[in-house]
């Protein structure tokens, strides 16, 4: 086999594509430029949600809430006067990862589904939380001023590149995960925790640094995404879609690998922006049959279905391996 | 082998995400006006987002039917590119940057509700294309210093003064408010307004609270309430509130002179709803099929009017959602022919400086692009029907008063 990073052909696909993304704004677009960062945005939250629930197998349901805590560190630290945008995108991912690191020492004590439970209530509550603080803004929302950098105002289009930056890093740190001694740490975590403890593997401090790691990539993401939106309220920030999509999209390219989220938003961003252009009524429905069809047919992604090919039996046998 | 299907899969992911749709974005070229607007067709405002497509289509097709839109002595058909926004902020944003972007339409029709207009003029403003909205009223929108986004609805602040002024014209004098909040922009703001109004007009505020948005139980507020003994209770939220809220006073038995609601009143679904206990319910509206504005030439001039025609075409009478929707694509209307331009830079500055009179009401906007000339209505369900009741000049009936026990209503 190849590791746990997965395939590697994939992963050089993956950073190509990576590179092919930095020419998107040559299009001169400002739409494609938002569809493209959209990518960018659920790619990196996405390898956020793929370190704990991919490789740790930590399946979280809250993990939109870094996401949220980096959008308003970005914005909080705006009406602060603030609006670096390179400086907020390291002050979201600090912000996240302590949040990760306070939360993860109780939370990542529960194991299977009251893990899942527990994410999604703190997801909940997080957005409860934010809407009664006057000084986050309260349902009001908070909407900085345009993003600088090193003190000079930028063009708007930098928004676009603070997110490849941010989607790169998710990428890089994935693959560092997986071939570090971290990496093997989290898999053995999640195929057998008892055992992982037996061979000396400190499994609750494993666990927070990976759902640390799952936090900044997050955060970063939203901390550019504030700039790009130039408003964020408690129901954006915390919003079902940028909770559920992360996960979908890992499933979809493959759990626990290096390319699959990337992927996986690709295609999914396509499939739902194709669907609602020509299906402005009944786009939703359409969607959640396809959701519905990766997770019935597709269950260990579209990388190991490409891996399985000429190989049917290979395709049923992890069919059957999920199937309840 | 792999490179390859994994290549020939990105492929065809771009390939998917850039063909898109073929649309031709008509514009002015071909003698059509393009408009664009992203409203929730899916989601927690959907109802509210197919009423204000009701009204924008009701413009269109009236204009379209009645010859088109004369602007600058040459006459032209008007079209309407909708998007579903999932009633989401953020998709919200994104498709109105499509729209400009990609569709080439010119000017935008706003979305419904606050938070989803709110990121939608943050497009607007930058990319300097006008937008007029007539569903979003928070007046934080307005603040930001934007000089694209012209909102034709009198600001949330405002919603419930009317019901307060027109508690203070009865005897016996109401002297007591209480008013219960969700927690949302628009709802907010509504009960900072009307509590700053109640107390500068002397009337004692006894208890305010916020409940969290959607809630499905709002029992704790309503004894909260009950143990205040208010003469006006009052509350800021969507029609689902006003349900829940209306329901929970009948529950406990809680009675006082005046019950208000921001939003739902005017809604069929709360009458059917609530039967008989929706009777002496007051609630506050942008319009009225009622009000008894005269509208200058280019459209149906009244209100009754247009409650008519509307009531022919779409098979249920017009409630302020659509009416002010329509109003939002009134304000395009008389500023392209006022000035005379299809440019977008002037269609902007032709709207600054726009005073007309519609059957919705007067539309002039203040230097925010705020539209804070046009009063609120107060309307009142009596014998399940919905009566204009306030402001005087342009009621329909007297108020009925005092409010019975809840058994008499």
């Amino acid at each position: 086999m190849i590791g746990i990073a997965g395939n590697r052909v994939a992963i050089l696909v993956a950073a190509l594509a990576m590179l092919a993304l930095l020419f998107v704004p040559l299009a001169k677009s400002d739409y494609t430029n938002a569809l493209f960062r959209g990518i960018l945005m659920y790619g990196a939250m996405s390898y956020g949600w793929n370190v704990i629930g991919g490789y740790t197998g930590y399946v979280s349901f809250g993990n939109v809430v870094f996401f949220g805590i980096g959008a308003y560190a970005a914005a909080l630290l705006a009406t602060h006067g603030i609006t670096d945008i390179g400086l907020s995108i390291v002050a979201a991912m600090v912000a996240a990862a302590l949040f990760a690191v306070v939360l993860g020492i109780p939370v990542l004590r529960l194991q299977g589904h009251y893990f899942g439970i527990a994410t999604l209530s703190i997801a909940l509550a997080a957005q409860d939380l934010i809407s009664n603080i006057d000084a986050f803004g309260a349902t009001n929302g908070l909407s900085p001023k345009a993003a600088t950098l090193f003190g000079a105002a930028v063009p708007y289009v930098v928004t676009y590149y603070a997110m490849w930056v941010v989607c790169a890093l998710a990428l890089a740190g994935t693959y560092a995960v997986s071939r570090s001694r971290l990496g093997y740490a989290l898999v053995a975590i999640r195929e057998n925790e008892g055992a992982a403890a037996v061979l000396g593997i400190n499994p609750t401090k494993y666990k927070v640094i990976a759902w640390a790691i799952s936090g900044m990539m997050g955060g970063g993401a939203g901390a550019v995404f504030v700039y790009a939106n130039s408003y964020i309220d408690p129901a954006t920030a915390f919003a079902v879609d940028n909770n559920v999509f992360p996960i979908v999209m890992a499933l979809l390219g493959g759990v626990g690998t290096v390319a699959g989220p990337l992927l996986g938003a690709f295609i999914l961003t396509a499939i739902n922006e194709t669907l609602w252009n020509h299906f402005p009524f009944i786009h939703t429905l359409f969607f959640g049959a396809v959701i519905v069809i990766v997770v019935l047919f597709l269950p260990r992604g579209l990388l190991a279905l490409i891996a399985a090919r000429r190989s049917w039996s290979l395709y049923v046998q992890h069919l059957r391996a999920y199937r309840v | 082998m792999k490179t390859r299907s994994l290549a020939l899969a990105l492929a065809l992911a771009f390939a998917a995400v850039v063909a898109g749709p073929s649309v031709s974005a008509v514009r002015a070229a071909d003698d059509t006006i393009v408009f664009g607007a992203a409203v929730s067709l899916t989601g927690s405002l959907a109802k509210e987002g197919h009423l204000t497509q009701e009204g924008y289509d009701f413009w269109k097709d009236w204009i379209n039917a009645h010859g088109g839109m004369k602007v600058a002595g040459k006459t032209y058909k008007v079209d309407i590119k909708y998007y579903d926004d999932e009633s989401s902020p953020q998709t919200a944003a994104r498709l109105v940057e499509k729209l400009i972007d990609q569709d080439h339409v010119g000017f935008i029709l706003g979305p419904y509700g606050s938070g989803t207009t709110f990121s939608a003029a943050a497009v607007a403003e930058r990319k300097k294309v006008p937008m007029v909205e007539g569903n979003g009223a928070a007046e934080r929108i307005f603040n930001q210093g934007y000089r694209y986004t012209f909102g034709i609805l009198s600001p949330a602040r405002r919603y419930l003064e009317g019901i307060v002024d027109m508690g203070k014209a009865q005897t016996p004098k109401p002297k007591t408010l209480a008013i219960s909040a969700s927690n949302d922009l628009f709802s907010v703001e509504v009960q900072q307004g009307v509590v700053d109004y109640a107390k500068a007009h002397g009337i004692d505020v006894v208890y305010t609270a916020k409940y969290p948005e959607n809630s499905t139980d709002v029992s704790a507020v309503i004894s909260a309430i009950k143990a205040a003994h208010p003469d006006i209770i009052l509350n800021a939220g969507h029609t689902n509130d006003a349900l829940l809220v209306h329901k929970g006073l009948k529950e406990q038995n809680v009675q006082a002179m005046i019950y208000g609601y921001s939003v739902g009143p005017d809604t069929p679904d709360f009458r059917n709803a609530l039967g008989r206990d929706a009777n002496y319910v007051f609630g506050s509206a942008q319009w009225s099929d009622a009000v008894k504005y005269k509208g200058e030439k280019g459209f149906i001039p009244s209100a009754p009017q247009y409650a008519a025609e509307f009531q022919k075409k779409f098979g249920h009478k017009p409630d302020y959602h659509n009416a002010e929707s329509t109003a939002a694509c009134l304000a395009f209307q008389y500023a392209m022919q006022r000035g005379g331009s299809l440019d977008t830079e002037k269609v902007r500055d032709a709207l600054a400086k726009l005073d007309v009179t519609t059957f919705f009401g007067i539309l002039k906007f203040d230097s925010r692009g705020l539209n804070v000339f046009k009063p609120m209505v107060v309307n009142q369900i009596q014998n399940g029907e919905l009566v204009t009741v306030w402001p005087a000049g342009l009621a329909q009936a007297k108020v009925a008063w005092p409010t019975p026990v809840w058994a008499k209503r």
